[in-house]
């Protein structure tokens, strides 16, 4: 009796999870294609700007850059095009990190007011203590990020043990709501530095120099071999909770272990690009639809993918406006918009 | 049959939701400050340099309607109490010899710039420029409001009901709009002749200054703002390069974009080949500090001249007046030809 009892939800969860089954073929396929994807956008990407520059001139630029042409390539381009790739990874992982910790296909950075949280600390700093901005605003988004991410932990009630997936998203959209609002309040007290806070607020990679990928890097590769060596965890925890513990799985390590990498991630990506709106959302979504669940597939496809679409929206946006700089986040917003209510939707229909 | 209904509904809704954030999107870049006409030959004889757009003929009467950018505004008598909510407008009420009851300061009165402090006196803050505290203007019981176009839409109707208020550009304003919004001001403030005599001088101060330029003069000049976050530079059309083409001084941008300002990347920048940069930064460690590392810095034709200056941005940028104009264009004359 109490075996049945036991058995029928168990067995319903796993009918309710997308299948984890993983064509090996298609896997290789769409590596493949998002490989070629990122070398087309690299090419395209140090091939575009306000100068004429031709592309033979970029083994040079690389090797050594004495001329104006390849210091352009070297020192503006080069590192614009590797910081777009290196935040497009980070969101993305963290975004598919997300929504297998918070078991919710809707969670995401922007949505569980981690990316707020940097967000508004950020602003602090560069609003009230200038001097402080800077090198060590990398350290404040992650305190911003985690300050976040823990209340919204706390407000949905993860100290009891469970947390419903439900009441995360809520808290999460709450924290976030307060937090830009506050991060307004800043930015309507402080005229100073209006312009390019906002500028700043959408999220892109227009002004990067290597310096950013430096401070960006040593976190990028931490969050991203820690995310990485989750992967089993995160396909057990996709099983369901009561599933995991009976496999000897640690939920609640697992989750808090999860939720550390995606304020690593998203902390480092946040400090030095802005919030790119939707890249935790849109990448992991249609790399699950191409290649399904299993993390240890989806995270690493993530990391490219997330780093191929911040590469071309970021091309796309120098299109905008040329020869002025538009951000990238304006492009993702336009794309992840409307897929978040495809999803959004989707998921009315099959709950 | 109903699925496919669901189906296409979808489709349209998504696409509804891509064409108004597009739509969205682009409304920011569309609304571009419009130049005013060539001063028209009779006009011109009777408020120097202000566009035919202004309708001087209200001018002395008792009841004046004053065209603004909100509207038209009738007021009567000779207001005495005025609250001003840009720098641009405690520059309009100086220039006529009169003072705001009223300034809405970011609470930051060093804001004002030193050639009007002294003749501002006294007043009282009513808040941040972003969002004027109405509590404090009701109080004053002013006779007149001079607020931003922009800015103060969304509040207009309720600054109205205090006063009569008349709105002009100052925020995304270029400097035939300032001038412009300086007359309507005195028009409104019974104050026309003040303002005609003020802006004659000002003519003659800026035609003295353009003399000190040699004729010949081809430098182009680039006026930025630096932040921690950004380089924005002004095309040519935006007020403070209008201020510098009075003295003879081109901007480097082209001025076919239309927008107030515009973000640069060090890559522009060095395409752009300015002759002279005047660069206003905010406190703190700014983008230009990175960039002044470069190699590439270097090969700005006004950083290898030396003619790269820093200015405040107070005078530069904030205050939009015909009095801050003057200031702006002496230091550039001092700056860069040593008079």
């Amino acid at each position: 009796m109490s075996v049945d009892t036991a058995a029928q939800p168990a067995q319903e969860a796993v009918h309710q999870r997308p299948k984890i089954v993983t064509s090996k073929q298609r896997v290789t396929w769409v590596s493949l294609a998002l490989l070629v994807l990122v070398v087309a956008g690299v090419v395209w990407g140090l091939s575009i700007g306000s100068q004429q520059i031709s592309l033979s001139r970029l083994p040079g630029a690389i090797v050594r850059a004495d001329e104006p042409d390849e210091l352009i390539i070297q020192s503006i381009r080069l590192p614009r095009v590797v910081l777009a790739l290196c935040v497009g990874a980070a969101l993305a992982v963290a975004g598919a990190l997300m929504q297998a910790v918070a078991a919710n296909p809707l969670a995401a950075p922007e949505i569980m007011g981690v990316n707020a949280g940097a967000v508004f600390v950020v602003v602090l700093a560069i609003t009230v203590v200038p001097s402080l901005s800077g090198a060590p605003t990398i350290l404040l988004a992650f305190g911003g990020a985690a300050a976040a991410g823990v209340s919204v932990m706390l407000l949905a009630g993860s100290g009891r043990g469970r947390v419903s997936p439900v009441r995360l998203a809520l808290a999460g959209v709450t924290a976030s709501s307060l937090l830009i609002s506050l991060t307004q309040v800043l930015i309507i007290f402080d005229e100073n530095s209006t312009d390019s806070v906002l500028f700043w607020l959408v999220g892109g990679v227009n002004f990067a120099g290597w310096q950013d990928i430096r401070n960006l890097l040593p976190w990028l590769v931490l969050g991203l071999i820690g995310a990485f060596a989750m992967a089993r965890s995160l396909n057990l925890l996709a099983l369901g909770d009561d599933m995991a513990r009976g496999l000897g799985q640690n939920v609640e390590r697992t989750r808090m272990t999860g939720s550390a990498l995606v304020i690593v991630l998203c902390g480092a990506a946040v400090s030095v690009a802005g919030p790119v709106a939707f890249i935790g959302l849109v990448v992991p979504h249609i790399l699950r639809r191409l290649v399904g669940s299993s993390y240890t597939v989806l995270l690493p496809l993530c990391s490219i993918g997330g780093g191929a679409l911040v590469l071309y929206a970021d091309i796309s946006s120098r299109y905008v406006k040329p020869p002025f700089e538009v951000p990238a986040g304006v492009v993702t917003a336009l794309i992840g918009a409307p897929i978040f209510v495809y999803l959004a939707r989707r998921q009315k229909v099959t709950s | 049959m109903s699925h496919s209904a669901t189906k296409v509904r979808r489709a349209v809704a998504v696409l509804a939701l891509t064409v108004t954030a597009a739509v969205l999107a682009g409304c920011g870049a569309a609304s571009s400050p419009s130049t005013g006409a060539a001063p028209n030959a009779d006009r011109a004889a009777a408020a120097e340099g202000v566009s035919p757009d202004v309708n001087l003929d209200q001018c002395g009467k008792p009841a004046r309607t004053v065209k603004h950018d909100l509207g038209t505004t009738t007021i009567s008598g000779s207001p005495a109490k005025v609250v001003a909510l840009e720098y641009s407008f405690v520059d309009a009420l100086v220039a006529v010899g009169m003072s705001p009851v009223g300034v809405a300061d970011d609470g930051q009165p060093e804001r004002i710039i030193p050639a009007l402090r002294d003749k501002v006196g006294e007043y009282k803050s009513v808040g941040l420029r972003a969002t004027p505290n109405i509590q404090v203007i009701t109080a004053l019981k002013p006779d007149l409001i001079v607020a931003d176009s922009g800015r103060h839409k969304a509040i207009y109707a309720q600054l109205s009901k205090i006063a009569p208020t008349i709105a002009f550009a100052s925020l995304n304003g270029n400097y035939q709009q300032v001038l412009d919004s300086e007359m309507s001001t005195a028009i409104a403030l019974d104050k026309c002749d003040e303002m005609k005599t003020r802006l004659t001088e000002h003519a003659k101060v800026m035609a003295d200054l353009k003399a000190k330029a040699p004729a010949d003069e081809s430098r182009t000049a680039l006026f930025v703002r630096a932040s921690d976050k950004g380089f924005t530079g002004f095309p040519a059309k935006a007020y403070t390069p209008g201020v510098l083409e009075v003295i003879g001084i081109r901007s480097p941008l082209p001025d076919d974009s239309g927008e107030a300002s515009v973000s640069l990347t060090l890559e522009t920048l060095v395409a752009t080949k300015p002759d002279v940069m005047f660069i206003a930064p905010n406190e703190g460690p700014t983008l230009r500090d990175t960039w002044a590392k470069s190699p590439l810095w270097r090969e700005i034709p006004a950083v290898k001249n030396n003619t790269t200056f820093d200015v405040d941005p107070n005078e530069w940028s904030r205050s939009r007046g015909l009095i801050a104009a003057e200031v702006v264009a002496q230091e550039a004359v001092e700056l860069l030809y040593g008079k």
